[in-house]
């Protein structure tokens, strides 16, 4: 059994995050998502990446934050791998990456169901685009068919890339900077960076191991390993059901 | 010789078959194919093929122009993220990209009645809200507004953003981008600006301090003018709009201000004029907080800008603040979406880049030509949803505009108030007293003297240049602080079509009156000695350029004389930043041979 190399992951500072967006914006285009048609609703969009808008005023002062959630990659006991009747998910033991394979999916949703994040999105529709628009499309993504479930890969062709590019220069490991996220890479203020939780050689490794780094739902012990940050002791307890317990505390941006 | 076969030998290679045919992957793979054949009907997308590159260039979607890398597919780009140490951008630079290929646009208003939406003339929906904003006015609870849109963009899911991505007026790169702008224009900490001779009647000088826009909620019509013609003699010159002195955003009526300016600026060059938006971190929260205090059931109309990129709308509960059985709710929104389906009236809002054509497209003008209505002028700001409002729902008053009045007004604003126009108010007075009223009789300033404006504009347009001793200036084609209307190139709309666009001229480009003066000819090849060292190109005349610049057109890379540009002629020795936002002092220009 090959162990573990890496474990990527990305690093979202809560206090630099402003709810921007383009991350959102990002990961869409780089991962080809189609526009939905207009009838998607709000609930049948295909969201990899979503930003959640959380104004907070237990204390009486109130305070916001800009969360943006996408898939965890969760590392123990992966719901959505433990569900999948077709293993169309799985967990890279190369890279420590949940994975989704299309071609594979069945469309149970099963996984959306297990999922405690909500972090996949079923696809309702047959991807279209209009014939300008699809001449601008992502090159290393495969765009996806109909009835399968979609979720963030990490912008797994852009690992993939970065791989042959090392590949060819007769490394089998990265460089820091020569894969980075197109969320990661489309935050404007550095909110979002890409660490290897296994390399204390990576730049972000102590900001992703230090006290103020911290993991959503992780008493559900699945190991998430998107990791955030933030200096704010109710943002570290954001997942904590008591600090929300009034109506209208959260709203989704 | 003949082989035997047993029947032991048949069954064995029978099993065999079955066995391998079980375990080897070509059913699996054939289930795979059968699979997504039947999910994926007709022909699947084609990828586009190329090589993978990264091009450096600048951001067309607001006069900051931040620097961006595009990355391209081949000549195709796909994906626009901030250049590396350039942090000063935002979700407009990726939305962008898609912009006019969005679909669920809405142009026209849509009514609720009965339960029923049916769709509208605009023009219909704006004289249905005006008389709702009428009988509003006198009522008790009286009109409220809820402006969520103090924070520019920000972002939804996906199947929200993909609807409402076009309504993003506002940019707002980084919370330190005025001081960063600042000092990129070159700003004195004091901007004077002294009358302008053709304007015989504004004689009075004003002092704005930078980073205030109170100066200007209380401009009138004249020196708005002045401003703007003051504003392009100095190729330097640009405000800054902090708030609106009292600690809030922009309302409309200093918003309607702004795009006054904004206006007459457009006459000359690229609009200045950065309405600045609060600090980043009580904006949104204070809005909330208001929300909270209104109590529920009270109000009888609200108003809710929904046009900005994404936006957080507590629908529900803004639904809760509305009298049961008679609170109407209207939404300017862009498209289908939660504003649409909620609203008892929606009106389409337009779209800033739009407005620019910075998109082109038959939709962009089908989405531009219904979504504002007359005037025709080129609108840069939200603000003109509520100038048309105004224009319905107030009769023009006379007011003061003389310098006189402005001096008067200038004298309150020293006392820390904003002359009536913005006042103290406060978000939450804004909901309690329907001050909505009030600052949409603001607007109503602007808007009576949309008629003025037209051969005021023409008569700039059509006035000959005067060519000064102000000093000459090399600047890079697409800087933000030069003075011709081409200056500022919708560079994403532009990769969008074609790459090769990208390219600058292959010469330089000057007014006549700079030719003249050097008695250079019309394509003369000329050394120009500046501040930054000596550049050889070759100039043409251009009387769309400010009398005061000579600009140089750069290439792909937007680096100066970057060895892909068609700058082939061109010898230089410059040593300058081409993104500085001020280009160096030419001292002569040489004509050569």
């Amino acid at each position: 059994m090959n162990a573990r190399r890496h474990t990527y992951t990305l690093l979202i500072d809560l206090d630099l995050c402003d709810g921007c967006g383009a991350c959102a914006i990002g990961c869409a285009i780089e991962n080809n998502v189609a526009v939905p048609p207009a009838s998607s609703g709000e609930s049948k969009g295909i969201v990899p990446l979503r930003v959640e808008h959380v104004v907070h005023d237990c204390t009486g002062e109130i305070d916001e934050v800009w969360i943006p959630i996408m898939c965890q990659h969760c590392q123990h006991h992966t719901p959505c791998v433990a569900v999948c009747p077709q293993t169309a998910v799985d967990l890279d033991p190369e890279s420590g990456i949940v994975s989704q394979i299309p071609d594979r999916c069945l469309g149970c949703r099963y996984c959306m169901a297990a999922c405690p994040y909500h972090t996949r999105s079923f696809n309702w529709w047959r991807p279209e685009w209009t014939q300008s628009l699809a001449a601008h499309l992502a090159p290393d993504v495969a765009v996806r068919q109909r009835g399968v479930v979609e979720k963030c890969n990490l912008c797994h062709g852009r690992w993939q890339r970065a791989q042959d590019a090392a590949a060819a220069e007769g490394r089998r490991d990265l460089q820091p900077g020569e894969f980075v996220p197109a969320c990661a890479e489309s935050c404007a203020r550095g909110a979002i960076q890409l660490v290897d939780l296994l390399d204390p050689g990576d730049p972000n490794f102590a900001r992703a191991h230090d006290a103020e780094a911290f993991h959503l739902l992780d008493r559900l012990h699945t190991r998430p390993s998107v990791t955030y940050r933030s200096t704010r002791q109710w943002v570290r307890e954001i997942d904590d059901p008591r600090c929300f317990a009034n109506e209208g505390q959260v709203s989704h941006v | 010789m003949k082989q035997k076969m047993s029947r032991r030998v048949a069954l064995q290679w029978m099993g065999g078959i079955a066995v391998g045919v079980v375990l080897s992957p070509a059913p699996y793979a054939l289930i795979d194919d059968l699979t997504v054949a039947t999910q994926t009907r007709g022909r699947s997308t084609a990828l586009p093929t190329g090589p993978l590159g990264r091009v450096r260039t600048r951001c067309s979607a607001c006069p900051r122009a931040c620097s961006i890398d595009v990355l391209t597919v081949g000549r195709r780009p796909y994906l626009t993220v901030p250049a590396p140490g350039h942090d000063a951008s935002c979700a407009m630079r990726p939305a962008v990209h898609q912009l006019a290929l969005l679909p669920a646009r809405i142009d026209g208003a849509r009514l609720a009645e009965g339960g029923v939406k049916r769709e509208i003339a605009t023009e219909r929906g704006l004289e249905i809200a005006a008389q709702w904003i009428d009988a509003g006015r006198v009522g008790q609870p009286p009109v409220g507004l809820v402006d969520l849109s103090m924070r520019p963009v920000r972002c939804t899911p996906l199947h929200t953003l993909a609807t409402q991505l076009p309504a993003s007026i506002w940019i707002d790169p980084a919370p330190h981008w005025l001081d960063d702008l600042g000092e990129s224009v070159g700003l004195p900490p004091d901007l004077e600006l002294a009358s302008d001779p053709r304007f015989e009647s504004s004689a009075t000088r004003l002092r704005v301090a930078i980073g205030t826009g109170s100066a200007f909620a209380v401009m009138h019509e004249p020196d708005v003018d002045r401003v703007a013609r003051q504003l392009h003699e100095q190729d330097s010159a640009g405000l800054l709009w902090e708030e609106d002195g009292a600690g809030m955003s922009p309302g409309p009526g200093l918003l309607a201000r702004i795009a006054a300016i904004d206006l007459q600026l457009d006459a000359f060059g690229p609009g200045r004029l950065f309405p600045a938006r609060p600090r980043l971190d009580h904006s949104l929260a204070t809005t909330s907080r208001s929300l909270a205090q209104v109590e529920d059931g009270s109000l009888e109309l609200l108003i809710v800008d929904a046009s900005r990129a994404a936006g957080s709308v507590p629908w529900r509960r803004l639904r809760r603040k509305l009298r049961p059985t008679s609170g109407r709710l209207i939404a300017f929104g862009i498209a289908e979406g939660p504003a649409a389906r909620h609203a008892d009236l929606f009106l389409p809002a337009p779209a800033p880049l739009e407005c620019e054509e910075i998109v082109g497209g038959s939709r962009h003008g089908c989405v531009t030509r219904l979504a504002i209505s007359a005037p025709v002028h080129p609108r840069t700001s939200r603000a003109v949803d509520a100038i048309d409002l105004a224009q319905l729902v107030h009769p023009v008053a006379s007011r003061p505009r003389d310098a006189e009045a402005l001096a008067i007004e200038l004298e309150r604003m020293g006392r820390g108030t904003l002359c009536g126009v913005q006042g103290d108010e406060s978000e939450v007075a804004t909901l309690e007293r329907g001050s909505i009223v009030d600052r949409l009789r603001a607007g109503a300033i602007w808007a009576d003297t949309v008629s003025d404006w037209r051969p005021a504009r023409d008569q700039h347009r059509d006035a000959p240049p005067r060519v000064e001793a102000a000093a000459l200036r090399l600047c890079v084609e697409g800087s933000g602080s030069l003075a011709s209307g081409e200056s500022v190139p919708p560079v994403l709309a532009k990769i969008a079509l074609e790459h090769r666009l990208l390219a600058g001229s292959g010469h330089a480009r000057a007014h006549p009156e700079v030719l003249l003066r050097s008695r250079a000819k019309d394509g003369a090849r000329c050394r120009l000695h500046t501040e930054a060292g000596v550049l050889e190109v070759r100039v043409h005349a251009d009387p769309t350029i400010a009398p005061h610049q000579i600009i140089v057109g750069t290439g792909l890379g937007r680096r100066v004389f970057d060895p892909t540009s068609r700058m082939l002629e061109t010898l230089e020795s410059l040593d300058f930043d081409p993104r500085a936002e001020r280009g160096p002092q030419v001292h002569s220009l040489e004509v050569l041979g």
